[in-house]
């Protein structure tokens, strides 16, 4: 988990991932850019492949909901 | 039957009253009905088209849905036996015959949008190359109507289709609910751009007659033809007549019909949407937002968020993940990374897509290089914009600017709508050179004398004309700033007194019907006004 | 749900009572809409089953024939009911009109409007739409008119709803656009040019050629001939005198042949002997070739009043208590026309 949140602190520096209750995607603070950012950096740090299938907001809305999918990818595999 | 007329009102009365006198179960039916007597009203033959289109779309996603299904139960049913391996080449299998149906189903509707669109763009170019290549040829001009709104329904139909194929929901299961998906008449004009699984649903639900919603439609309707009517409407005869003789006009006179041009399309296109939420939420409909006060975007990619929002997610989600997300764009950028560096290693591939989401926007737009001018120019800004960011941080810094002071944000604003005005340029020019004659002017003569003096006056819009449509900005801008803001603006004058209440629609009505620019008096075709 | 149906019914009604004002408004306003707007308001204004005799046309009508004189002359009681260009797709719903209120023994019909070829491009017909009750015989009006003048689909609503023409007249709205009342003359006209104007000498030429008219034209005439039929009302179909060519009196002429063909009563006073029965001075009487003045009115009401009093025995209701206020209506036009009048 703290690998996820160092991977999206190194994205947007200037958005509170810890503690915020913010819907990261329903609440337009992730772009499109920094969506790519991120599961570029993902993919690479937990060796897994999120596709466009998976680009869906339910899975970027929290930092949980990324864990989440990270974990069904890894358990995919 | 134009979207702002008596008739169309007319007609939307007439739907709204038999749908209600309908039994709950088949008003969708009378939606259906209604949306292609709509489409044969503007388009006669060519409901044809989307007939079709519907068709071809609807058995393309039944024979996915059918495949993923199959491969499931199948993996299910032989859960223990096969390997991981097998596994994994059974999936591969499935998913490339997935891949070969949609294709034909993407190309099939690409093709006739390309075909009613674009053949007379493709068949000039092609004959010019040819003849670059001195190979005589002599394009075949075909003269063809486009069918109504078949730039928006195309992209509904690709959305579904790929929706389907990467598993989102499932394939609509009756063709004639698929057809009215397709064929919803007041998003069919121009959006907003529905998906299947926001919209589809709600389309064949019975939905109750509620008075609220009956009232706050209404409302919506007579904004929109407020904005059409009285702002976007008068703005044009003023936006024509510099754009038509722009050779007669320099400097500041140019720039000013290239922002009331920015004007004009918002007012003319948000006021189309809030007809068609309008109308929809009389049937109890909720389309999606189109706009979200675009002219405050503090910079032209924000703007592309504001602006005709369900283009800008579609091209989103159909062109820009896949692309940036694609072996080919991953394995770009790990060669540049090597020669550039992490930064533009990392940027360059969504970059790259961000580009040519802003060609195909522009591209969809119409069939001409300015179009094209068009969305690389809104891709040059905002790549720069992006590229530049450190610079721009360290000028704040260095001019002690609090980026988040309001007047800060207000230059951010005033900067972005002036990079959208001379984007304009491309979109209402004539064509490419003469939007780039236009910018050149506008930049190098300086005179704005004509600000104060009455030229203004002189460009088809009389002092009256003038103040009417001034007022009619600033009321406008206070509904987007009110908007912004997080007011609801129906929900506040409801809960007013009704006096308060009936005079707010009085005005709105009559200010329509007596400053509207409508009726024979405003065609040039027009006799009976002449003799008086 | 019962307070919203309230309401919102109250809204609507309302709206529509502020549209049909704002309407109003906007309606052009010049010295030939005014007058319609006296006719109209004049004819509606009239107490119930008073009148004896209409006569429904267009300037034709009211530029010779003057109620106020028949009334001084003969006590009869007569309304014009007619409006410059009045077009003869329309007369006959003029004709249902008059009769909503008033319950005449005679009905007399300018047969003039028809002897023309067809002009689809008559566009006064606004001098009626802005004046008339909204009825079904408005929406029948505007009906006629259009398919006379080839008028279809969405473009009718601009005569259903005039302000879609007028609207953009917001421009040019003043005071005179806001006053809605009008002198009640009976209906009597009191135009500038019909008391001011004069023409040079101007022979009057009869003729006995017939001059076949538009077809639209013999078409409107023969389903305004048939709406007779049925009804229960004296009719007479009459051509002023004009000081026109022979094509022009030719066609009053072949009017006249399909009139009697149905068996009503057509009175040419283009004949050269009914003519001469004016004893006209064309120098003073008449305005222009095609109106008489003020003056050459007179003259045309003393002769017609006398007709129609013999002809058709309108009565003489002078001194009864129901008529006051004709005495007073026709003094205010005497007293109006006095400085101009020289009989």
């Amino acid at each position: 988990m703290e690998q996820l949140y160092e991977i999206l602190e190194g994205v947007r520096a200037d958005v509170d991932f810890r503690n915020g209750n913010q819907k990261l995607i329903d609440d337009a603070v992730l772009d499109s850019f920094d969506i790519i950012a991120i599961v570029g950096e993902i993919n690479e740090a937990f060796d897994v492949e999120i596709s466009v299938e998976e680009l869906l907001p339910e899975n970027f809305n929290s930092p949980e909901a990324m864990m989440e999918l990270i974990k069904k990818l890894q358990e995919e595999e | 039957m134009k979207f702002v007329s008596a008739i169309f009102l007319l007609f939307v009365a007439l739907v709204c009253i038999i749908y209600f006198l309908t039994p709950k179960k088949w008003r969708w039916g009378v939606l259906l009905a209604a949306s292609y007597a709509f489409y044969w009203l503007n388009s006669r033959y060519l409901c044809a088209v989307i007939l079709v289109m519907s068709l071809v779309t609807f058995c393309v996603g039944i024979i996915l849905d059918k495949k993923s299904k199959r491969a499931s139960s199948y993996l299910k049913e032989h859960k223990g036996e096969l390997s991981a391996a097998e596994k994994k080449a059974y999936k591969l299998k499935v998913t490339r015959s997935k891949k070969r149906i949609l294709a034909v189903g993407i190309l099939f509707d690409l093709g006739v949008l390309l075909f009613f669109k674009y053949y007379n763009f493709f068949a000039e170019n092609l004959c010019s190359i040819l003849r670059a290549a001195h190979i005589d040829a002599q394009p075949k001009y075909l003269s063809l109507i486009l069918p109504l709104g078949i730039s928006f329904y195309t992209l509904q139909a690709i959305a579904y289709m790929v929706d389907i194929y990467r598993g989102k929901y499932e394939a609509d299961r009756k063709f004639f609910h698929f057809a009215l998906f397709m064929s919803f008449f007041p998003q069919i004009v121009q959006g907003p751009i529905a998906r299947h699984d926001k919209l589809a649903a709600q389309l064949y639900e019975g939905h109750a007659f509620d008075f609220k919603r009956v009232k706050y439609g209404c409302q919506l309707i007579l904004w929109g033809f407020m904005k059409k009517l009285i702002l976007a409407d008068r703005l044009g005869i003023l936006v024509d007549q510099i754009f038509d003789n722009h050779t007669q006009y320099q400097g500041f006179i140019l720039l000013i019909g290239a922002m009331g041009y920015g004007l004009q399309v918002y007012a003319d296109f948000s006021a189309g949407m809030d007809i068609a939420r309008g109308v929809s939420q009389i049937l109890g409909i909720e389309l999606e937002l189109n706009f979200k006060q675009p002219y405050f975007a503090k910079s032209i990619e924000e703007f592309w968020r504001r602006w005709h929002i369900t283009l800008g997610a579609w091209m989103r989600d159909y062109i820009f993940y896949p692309l940036s997300l694609s072996k080919a764009f991953g394995n770009m950028g790990k060669r540049v990374r090597k020669i550039f560096g992490n930064y533009i290693g990392k940027k360059l591939p969504s970059f790259l897509a961000m580009f040519i989401v802003y060609l195909l926007v522009g591209f969809w737009h119409g069939s001409s290089w300015k179009y094209v001018a068009y969305g690389i120019w809104n891709g040059v800004i905002i790549t720069s914009g992006i590229l530049l960011a450190p610079v721009y941080a360290k000028g704040i810094s260095a001019f002690r600017i609090d980026a988040d002071s309001y007047s800060w944000r207000l230059f951010q604003m005033v900067r972005t709508f002036f990079l959208c005005s001379v984007g304009r340029f491309f979109s209402r020019a004539d064509s490419c050179m003469a939007a780039f004659s236009m910018i050149k002017n506008s930049f190098t003569k300086w005179n704005p004398w004509v600000l104060f003096d009455d030229t203004l006056l002189t460009l088809g819009l009389d002092w009256k004309d003038m103040t009417v449509l001034i007022a009619m900005i600033l009321v406008l801008l206070f509904v987007d700033i009110a908007h912004e803001r997080g007011v609801r603006i129906r929900e506040s004058i409801a809960s007013q007194g009704f006096v308060f209440r009936w005079i707010v629609y009085w005005i709105a009505f009559f200010t329509v019907i007596i400053f509207g620019m409508y009726g024979p008096s405003y065609d040039s075709s027009s006799f009976i006004y002449q003799q008086f | 749900m019962k307070k919203d149906i309230l309401g919102t019914t109250v809204f609507l009604v309302m709206t529509c009572i502020l549209f049909f004002a704002v309407q109003n408004v906007f309606g052009v306003s010049n010295s030939f809409s005014e007058h319609a707007e006296m006719m109209f308001e004049g004819y509606y204004d009239e107490q119930e089953d008073t009148v004896d005799a209409v006569i429904i046309g267009n300037s034709h009508i009211y530029r010779y024939w003057q109620s106020a004189f028949g009334w001084k002359e003969y006590g009869i009681s007569t309304l014009a009911l007619s409006t410059s260009d009045m077009p003869g797709s329309v007369i006959k719903n003029m004709a249902i009109e008059a009769c909503k209120t008033q319950n005449p023994k005679l009905l007399v019909f300018d047969a003039t409007a028809f002897a023309d070829k067809d002009n689809v491009k008559n566009n006064k017909i606004y001098m009626m739409l802005n004046n008339m009750k909204l009825s079904k015989n408005y929406i029948d009006t505007v009906d006629n008119f259009c398919a006379y003048a080839g008028v279809t689909g969405m473009e009718k609503f601009d005569f259903y709803l005039p302000i879609i023409q007028f609207h953009s007249r917001w421009k040019e709205i003043n005071q005179t656009d806001f006053e809605q009342t009008y002198p009640s003359y009976l209906n009597s006209c009191y135009m500038e040019e019909f008391l001011t104007s004069t023409i040079k000498e101007r022979a009057h030429k009869a003729t006995d050629e017939r001059v076949k008219i538009g077809k639209r034209n013999e078409a409107v005439l023969r389903d305004l001939l048939e709406w007779c039929k049925g009804e229960d009302i004296e009719i007479q179909f009459l051509a002023v005198p004009l000081l026109r060519n022979e094509k022009k009196l030719g066609m009053i002429n072949y009017v006249g042949d399909i009139v009697e063909e149905y068996g009503y009563e057509f009175l040419n006073y283009n004949d050269a002997d009914l003519y001469e029965s004016f004893d006209f001075d064309v120098s003073v009487d008449f305005q222009d070739k095609n109106h008489t003045n003020v003056n050459g009115s007179y003259k045309f009401s003393k002769v017609y009043g006398k007709y129609l009093v013999e002809r058709y025995s309108l009565a003489d209701h002078r001194g009864e208590s129901e008529y006051a206020s004709w005495d007073e209506r026709a003094d205010a036009y005497m007293d109006i026309i006095r400085e101009y009048f020289i009989y």
